[in-house]
């Protein structure tokens, strides 16, 4: 996975250096709009292509300390979910569901706990951002009924 | 004096409102509890909560956030103390003194130490304050690009070279930090860079769902990794107040008077230094008191100066780091450079000008800050075992409400759907990032300081018509130069000293 984050940074420094390059580096004998992301992605580059080739190097396995792996990746998964949710369920209901199989995930068997906690947080945070601060949040399905 | 006197008492009429002093309480709790939660500091505390102070004005906003700001210095070292675990990497030294007074059955001790230490840092950091802005204000005024772009170098390479992480990795994160801080238009040509054609990206990636996401989802997922989410160690302590023992004996005090003071001085010092913060002036006040100490056996046993050494450093050390952030508008640190944010999205760009323009704001501010460190003093031992309590709350029913707030805030702020998948990615980001040793805390600082980083590389090398000779021909150029290779060097030396 080490290798992988750092190809990644590579890939990215390479990408963004190719775009800087489509940027003027001068205009009018001055400085132009590609003068800076010329500079910061030749230096990317070569740094991360050192890592990367670092990191190639010492290959070291590291499964040791992954003991959550598999509940941190389902979390991205929740979370992705959440936010391809919100606005079409609307917040409440979106982060309901958020709550309830976060605490799924972590506090398994538990439902009485789960389904309070799944309530009480949402319906709190939600009335703090839309009454309190008035920020508009979606209401999705909810729409005419809030 | 009188100057200072004027503006002490401009400061504290501003700082002295019912709805001023209710959220700098409320700003000053939240930065405990943020403290006190395991890997989240200030840098998380004011970027998840800033979306809350958008209805407010901008001083009390500020006054808020500079409360969560440095109330989490305040807690971050509860856990260091009781667990062995820090709340962030500036409470990291308080865990070679604190944890061995709690295995001594000296915990409730500890915890009043810390607070009476915080608070005199922190207070003697506000008092340097008063004293020395305007002077630093003064001076700052008469800089041009050259000076500010000089300044920056130094703060970013500061932060990279003095942390122990690899420091190619260090700036790695600062490069990407400055290659983000590159997308939407450019300010001095007017044409649009990396936004794909896509209309929410002309204004360029907001720093506020990078920092979320970084400090916020990054560390929860890395939280998760580690498996935080399953252990819960603490076993049943004594903390009682009335309980006589929990108090330290005023002899002990004053016999560390000299551990106070110095502890704050090196503290704020190291605090004002751009790119070194509060976890450097917390190591090497530490160090320093074990150097001078008399009997240097006893630190690491449970010793107190051991305990008041760094945190009188770190909370010295973040007053100390207002004061570049105020006057010359250049945070030193993560956490000053969200503050920085925020004082630009209330419209106010800190700088020499600010106490000159805003002098009811920046004195308000700072005057603040001395009536927190009073609050924090009291809440602090007051609500001990509420803080207990929060210790021993599972992680598990933490995680679904950080992540909550973390995507309701950033959505808020611009009702936007893009930002919180912004948020999404760079949390993803920020966990391997963290994992594998980059620093999110250098890219939040060179994202911040991009764009004026490249505008004034720009105007340099327009003034100079283009030679680099621009910043060695002018004398406070030269200087910040000097500083730069003192700073590149001091590793180095320090090796060679050492090995001899």
């Amino acid at each position: 996975m080490k290798n992988m984050f750092s190809l990644f940074l590579f890939i990215f420094s390479g990408y963004y250096l190719s775009i800087a390059f489509s940027f003027p580096m001068f205009s009018k004998g001055i400085p132009g709009s590609g003068f800076f992301p010329q500079i910061i992605g030749v230096a990317l580059v070569i740094l991360t292509g050192f890592d990367l080739i670092k990191h190639y190097r010492e290959n070291k396995s590291e499964a040791a300390d992954r003991i959550g792996l598999k509940e941190m990746l389902m979390q991205v998964a929740i979370c992705t979910l959440y936010i391809f949710l919100f606005n079409m369920l609307g917040a409440i209901l979106s982060t309901i569901l958020f709550t309830i199989a976060t605490l799924l995930l972590f506090n398994k068997g538990k439902w009485k706990q789960n389904i309070v906690i799944g309530l009480a947080v949402p319906l709190v945070i939600f009335f703090l951002f839309e009454y309190l601060l008035q920020t508009g949040l979606p209401k999705g399905i909810f729409e005419n009924i809030i | 004096m009188s100057e200072i006197l004027s503006n002490l008492s401009q400061g504290f009429s501003v700082a002295f409102t019912f709805t001023n002093i209710l959220l700098l309480l409320l700003g000053a709790f939240i930065g405990m509890i943020v403290g006190i939660i395991p890997g989240f500091g200030a840098s998380a505390g004011i970027a998840i909560l800033l979306p809350l102070t958008l209805s407010l004005d901008p001083t009390s906003a500020i006054i808020m956030l500079a409360g969560i700001y440095y109330g989490s210095q305040y807690g971050g070292a509860t856990t260091s103390i009781l667990i062995n675990t820090p709340g962030d990497s500036a409470a990291v030294a308080s865990t070679f003194d604190g944890y061995p007074l709690t295995l001594n059955g000296e915990a409730g001790k500890a915890l009043i130490v810390q607070a009476l230490a915080s608070f005199v840092g922190g207070t003697i950091g506000v008092i340097l304050i008063f004293t020395l802005a305007p002077a630093f204000a003064d001076v700052a005024i008469k800089f041009g690009p050259p000076e500010y772009f000089m300044l920056m170098v130094m703060g970013l390479l500061t932060l990279i070279w003095m942390t122990d992480d690899s420091k190619m990795k260090g700036f790695i994160s600062a490069l990407i930090g400055l290659a983000v801080a590159t997308v939407g238009v450019d300010v001095i040509t007017g044409s649009p860079r990396y936004t794909f054609g896509s209309p929410q990206l002309i204004n360029g990636i907001s720093f506020i769902p990078v920092t979320i996401g970084l400090f916020g989802i990054g560390e929860l997922l890395y939280r998760i990794y580690m498996g935080s989410h399953k252990d819960n160690k603490l076993e049943n302590i004594d903390l009682s107040l009335k309980n006589k023992n929990n108090w330290p004996k005023l002899g002990e005090m004053l016999a560390a008077k000299f551990t106070f003071i110095r502890g704050s001085i090196v503290g704020f010092v190291t605090g004002v230094l751009p790119g070194a913060g509060a976890t450097i002036a917390s190591f090497f006040s530490y160090s320093l008191e074990k150097k001078v100490s008399k009997t240097p056996e006893k630190f690491g046993k449970g010793h107190l100066p051991g305990l008041i050494a760094p945190e009188t450093a770190n909370n010295a050390a973040t007053a100390g780091a207002m004061v570049p952030l105020m006057t010359l508008g250049i945070p030193g640190s993560a956490s000053t450079a969200i503050l920085l944010g925020a004082f630009l999205m209330y419209g106010l760009q800190p700088g020499p000008l600010l106490m000159i323009n805003n002098p009811e704001f920046s004195w308000g501010i700072i005057s603040s800050m001395y009536l927190g460190n009073v609050i924090l003093l009291i809440i602090n031992i007051v609500a001990i075992p509420l803080f207990l309590m929060i210790v021993k709350l599972p992680y598990r029913f933490m995680i679904p409400v950080i992540i909550t707030l973390c995507l309701i805030g950033t959505y808020s702020l611009n009702n936007s759907l893009i930002e919180t998948w912004i948020l999404l990615i760079f949390g993803v980001i920020g966990f391997f990032m963290k994992l594998y040793g980059y620093s999110p805390a250098a890219l939040v600082l060179a994202l911040v300081l991009g764009p004026l980083a490249e505008n004034t590389l720009r105007q340099s090398l327009i003034m100079s018509d283009q030679g680099v000779g621009i910043f060695l021909t002018r004398p406070v150029s030269l200087l910040f130069f000097v500083l730069i290779l003192v700073v590149v060097l001091f590793p180095y030396v320090k090796k060679l000293v050492i090995k001899r």
